[in-house]
């Protein structure tokens, strides 16, 4: 509690000092020309003061000032600068547009905020949408989780997963928000592909440490993605046609000048393309489909509204029709489908040019079913046989946050959200209807109804032009089942520029974790489950110590050096023998309750400017696992403790018309647990011993994917032909290991890949 | 053709996997001597012993028989009596009886190994006092009727105490017969485990091959256990010179041992071939080796 009480003092003490001084204070929303879409961290600097700041995720910014004349310079990496210069000593509000620049210099990077070094956050990377674009994709589709793998401190998971692991977390650990709303399957067809279409998205930013306080909920990262806006000012559309999967953007004004939409979908048509194939009894496909959309409208001067959703859905389905003869007809229908659905509004209210408000509300859900029907028609008489499993969560939510500027050493945000959480750990409906039995019937509808609220203020502090903090605190509440756990979680994070361009940084913070996660699949599964804390399973919390540099060269490119050490409490892990397929056993039954902690260092280095653009990032690390059930207590490595970890993706653009794209990753292998010896048992029948959990390692993982792009640009619109190849020297990576025996009969172990080299051919369009 | 092409390419993609043989630095094991011995009271005592083998020596079908052990078996405190090699049976045998309530001692020794031994106490006899069945008492999930049976016996006090239930009938079908057990009871007794140790409720689908309990809820005092079967599982048939053969149902009151070796050999039998599952180690009581040494004895009722 101390630490909360001097964190508590030193906040209201600076708050207080500066509400007092005599400023005047220019606000104001920068906004991009030719579209009118609100620009999110775009610079606002006054060198004459060396003050600066940013605008928050609305466009907004607010700087205070001694009275006096002074420049303004408006910047964002992509956009043409502009300079406002205040004469009249008066707080006023200018709103300014910033031009698109097209020149190759700043192609690549569209959304980066402030200067690395500068920047209080560490541990964090904007990931700019036209480099997710302009990398390899994986079956010419575009994916925004592939490109967040490529950073240091994140992990792919298997072969083909676009699941991320974080500093040593799990899967479960990681907070994805789509416009502000957790997405909590973020994956189609089993991990392969993410359900963000890129098409739809304006911005995407990665956090693994250092974490501020206005986020809370998860462990190990929070991955904040932003959809488009949609242009102000006139129809702009753009489209592709791979080989699985189409998809198709339009936006445009509602009311030129003041209201937008935007509208994107995706759907893959292997369904559409096998059904001329399936000429027998059995009718079967899969499909997936994501549709995004986004309005926003102008309410005034002061007020904003954004109103914008996500639904996806994945479906397997088969069908088998049968007539044995004239008198008896059987129909055989099974489905799997799983999909999100995420429904948000957001108000912004300027108050004042310092205070700055935002409510939201927000409806999340994601549901899995899969259900089988058998009927059978027999000499006039019906039957019907049902069986239907579903499992989901949803959630609504109320919140409001403020920003409050009070002057320039101060950036003040703070807010409180209350959520409604309803869990659906799983529920299956057996159904009978026959001449001799009629049942409906429904067990497992327990779903479990939980409350959380949360509270968080941070304030970002100039103590000096060189030294910075962002000093905050969240908490959260959390009633589940009569019961009620809280958690205050202090955060910290400071910077100390050495030069203009080399700053050091260093960060601590506490996360707590309401919910868990039941999955050993790695791969996305949609059996994977969400469930809340329990008397039997507690509250996951970690801490997280990193320190580190930040530089950016001259010429643009920029380099950090980070090491982190991160401790995990009450992490769950499944039972020795354990397995997610056996359904029927109740999960807080399968688990056991560990610790776990990872240390490493990370180097990142990005070149953002000339024709070779790209990012290389170096990962050594470490991550162990510790329950007093498994390994027989002793320490054992995660699954995906990975030595060495390394990346390098480049984007070269030939001439206006080509650029080629390349990318090569490499892994320490997997941690897995292999059988050491063999011997019979009672009934003579095999029997494995196996050595020390994850006491081994698959083959290291590595893979080349190469991509070029052809463009031309046409009277009114423009297009593309994008070649892709995946995993060029058609390495066989390692999905999985197991003991097996070969032609003499002796025991060996084989290893199971999924992806072979994979050429991809995508057009794409775009007015 | 257009369609052809990209069918062949989606196929291409999506279902291409391929399996090859890889070499994993796996540090070799040291043969260890596997006993595995379980034997009912009043039946003689015999012990199957034979090697473990490095994982990537082993070959299919490979003898793993160790045939010039010594093995000796000592009762209580009483001096070891050596074991003979059975050439037919591929045992070491002995004519001592088990008997419950008896501590017995085994020890094996053969060139090139360690010594291995185990120890384990007989429990006491534990019979069925009542069996009583009632039928058509519900339905299950998939609407099937289930019949009720509700079963007695008496626990020994003062000492943990481990059961395993079994329902079997025999299965008679174009004149051949085979002895089946029931792959669905249902129970929500609180003191009855699953290979799982999951939560069960009325509707969890127990095997009929093995119904855990350990005593903790009932010790010294008389149990009445409530079990819910199919009644198409409990049918009775008429087998020519043998008159009815009725379903039985047995318990069998076991050591801790044998009762944790069973339940992790099935747990990882369920699991074998899974990979998505962790592995599990099937538990031994074998100091410096692997397998079972066990005595248990055995009450058994018909069902009618």
């Amino acid at each position: 509690m101390t630490r909360i009480k001097i964190a508590f003092f030193l906040i209201a003490s600076l708050i207080y000092s500066a509400a007092h001084a005599q400023n005047i204070t220019i606000s104001g929303y920068i906004s991009e020309e030719g579209s009118g879409e609100r620009l999110l961290g775009a610079t606002v600097y006054v060198p004459d003061k060396n003050i600066g700041t940013t605008t928050n995720t609305f466009g907004f910014y607010s700087i205070t000032l001694p009275a006096d004349s002074f420049t303004i310079r408006y910047s964002y990496i992509g956009y043409q600068p502009q300079e406002v210069h205040i004469r009249n000593n008066e707080t006023q509000q200018v709103n300014i547009e910033l031009k698109p620049d097209n020149g190759l210099e700043t192609v690549i990077i569209t959304a980066q905020k402030d200067a690395l070094q500068s920047r209080t956050q560490m541990s964090s990377v904007d990931l700019p949408v036209q480099t997710i674009k302009s990398l390899p994709a994986f079956l010419g589709e575009v994916d925004v989780m592939r490109a967040i793998q490529l950073l240091p401190g994140i992990q792919a998971g298997n072969e083909g997963s676009t699941g991320i692991y974080v500093r040593g977390g799990g899967p479960d650990q990681n907070l994805i928000l789509l416009d502000g709303v957790p997405v909590y399957n973020a994956s189609h067809l089993f991990g392969f592909f993410s359900v963000f279409n890129a098409d739809a998205i304006r911005s995407v930013e990665v956090i693994k440490g250092g974490f501020p306080a206005r986020y809370g909920g998860r462990l190990s990262s929070v991955v904040d993605i932003n959809m488009k806006e949609g242009s102000k000012e006139k129809i702009h559309g753009e489209g592709g046609i791979g080989l699985i999967a189409s998809r198709l953007t339009l936006e445009g004004p509602i009311q030129k000048g003041k209201s937008s939409f935007m509208i994107s979908g995706r759907r893959t048509y292997y369904d559409l393309i096998a059904k001329p194939f399936m000429k027998g009894p059995v009718k079967g496909g899969y499909y997936f489909y994501d549709l995004n959309g986004k309005a926003n409208f102008q309410l005034g001067k002061k007020d904003h509204l954004y109103i914008s959703g996500y639904f996806g859905n994945d479906k397997f389905y088969a069908r088998q029709s049968q007539s044995a003869d004239a008198l008896l007809n059987t129909d055989f229908r099974t489905n799997l489908q799983w999909g999100n659905v995420t429904a948000v509004g957001r108000w912004n209210h300027e108050y004042s040019p310092k205070l700055f408000g935002n409510l939201t509300t927000y409806y999340s859900r994601y549901r899995f079913m899969v259900s089988t029907q058998t009927k059978n028609q027999l000499s006039g008489s019906n039957e019907e046989y049902l069986l239907k499993y579903s499992s989901g969560i949803n959630d609504k939510v109320i919140k409001y946050d403020f920003d409050y500027i009070p002057g320039a050493n101060h950036y003040i945000k703070t807010g409180v959200g209350v959520i409604a959480h309803t869990y659906r750990p799983g529920a299956q409906q057996t159904k009978v209807n026959s001449a001799v039995t009629n049942l409906d019937t429904t067990i497992g509808v327990n779903n479990i109804h939980a409350n959380e609220i949360d509270a968080y203020i941070e304030d970002d502090i100039r103590f000096s032009s060189r030294l910075k903090a962002n000093i905050g605190l969240h908490w959260t509440g959390f009633s589940v089942r009569d019961k009620f756990y809280h958690s205050f979680q202090p955060r910290l994070a400071t910077r100390y520029l050495l030069t203009d361009q080399l700053s050091v940084k260093a960060s601590f913070v506490q996360m707590n974790q309401f919910i868990h996660l039941l999955t050993n699949s790695s791969i996305g599964l949609p059996t994977d489950l969400w469930v809340p804390v329990t008397d039997k399973v507690p509250v996951q919390r970690s801490y997280q110590y990193a320190a580190g540099m930040a530089y950016t060269h001259k010429t643009g490119i920029e380099v950090s050096v980070e090491g982190y050490y991160k401790t995990m409490d009450n992490i769950i892990e499944y039972k020795e023998g354990a397995s997610f397929f056996n359904t029927a056993t109740n999960w807080e039954d399968k688990i056991e309750i560990g610790k776990g902690w990872s240390y490493g260092a990370e180097l990142f280095i990005q070149k953002k400017k000339g024709k070779l653009t790209g990012l290389m990032g170096y990962t050594l690390s470490w991550t162990n696992r510790q329950f007093d059930n498994l390994n027989m207590g002793n320490v054992y490595p995660y699954r995906y403790d990975r030595r060495h970890d390394f990346k390098i993706a480049g984007i070269y653009s030939i001439t206006d018309k080509i650029e080629l794209s390349a990318e090569w990753l490499y892994g320490t292998g997997n941690a897995i647990t292999l059988p050491i010896a063999y011997h019979r048992g009672l009934d003579g029948n095999e029997t494995l011993v196996y050595g020390e959990r994850n006491g081994f390692r698959m083959p290291a993982y590595h893979r080349g994917d190469i991509s070029i792009k052809f463009s031309k640009q046409k009277k009114n619109w423009e297009r593309a032909w994008v070649l892709g190849v995946y995993n060029v020297y058609n390495r066989r990576n390692p999905f999985y290991v197991y003991s097996s025996t070969n032609n003499a009969g002796y025991n060996v172990f084989k290893q199971m890949s999924l992806f072979p080299v994979i050429p991809s051919i995508t057009y794409q369009f775009k007015f | 053709m257009k369609y052809n092409i990209i069918a062949i390419t989606i196929a291409t993609i999506l279902l291409t996997s391929c399996e090859k043989e890889i070499i994993i630095d796996v540090p070799s094991h040291e043969p260890k001597l596997v006993i595995n011995s379980v034997t009912y009271t009043n039946d003689t005592i015999g012990v199957m012993l034979s090697k473990s083998i490095d994982i990537l020596q082993h070959k299919y079908g490979s003898d793993l028989s160790v045939k010039n052990a010594e093995v000796q078996l000592q009762v209580g405190n009483s001096t070891p009596v050596t074991l003979k090699y059975n050439n037919i049976t591929g045992m070491y045998e002995s004519n001592i009886k088990a008997a419950p309530g008896t501590t017995y001692n085994i020890k094996a020794k053969a060139a090139g190994f360690t010594e291995a031994s185990a120890l384990t106490r007989s429990p006491r006899e534990v019979k069925i006092q009542s069996l009583q069945r009632i039928n058509n008492v519900r339905l299950d999930m998939e609407g099937t009727t289930q019949d009720e049976l509700i079963l007695t016996f008496d626990d020994p006090a003062g000492e943990k105490n481990y059961y395993i239930i079994a329902i079997s009938s025999l299965y008679v079908a174009n004149g051949d017969d085979e002895v089946v057990f029931s792959n669905c009871i249902n129970t929500s007794d609180p003191s009855v485990e699953t290979i799982y140790d999951e939560s069960i409720d009325q509707n969890t689908c127990i095997d009929g091959n093995g119904i855990f309990l350990r005593d903790d809820l009932f010790d010294g005092k008389r149990k009445e256990l409530r079990l819910f079967i199919r009644s198409a599982d409990l049918q009775s048939y008429e087998i020519p010179g043998h008159g009815t053969v009725y379903p039985t149902i047995e318990i069998k009151h076991v050591t801790e041992e044998y009762f944790r070796y069973l339940k992790s050999s099935r747990y990882a039998s369920v699991n074998s071939g899974n990979p998505f599952a962790e592995p599990t180690n099937v538990y031994s009581n074998i100091k410096n080796g692997y397998g079972i040494f066990s005595i248990h004895n055995v009450d058994i009722n018909d069902i009618k």
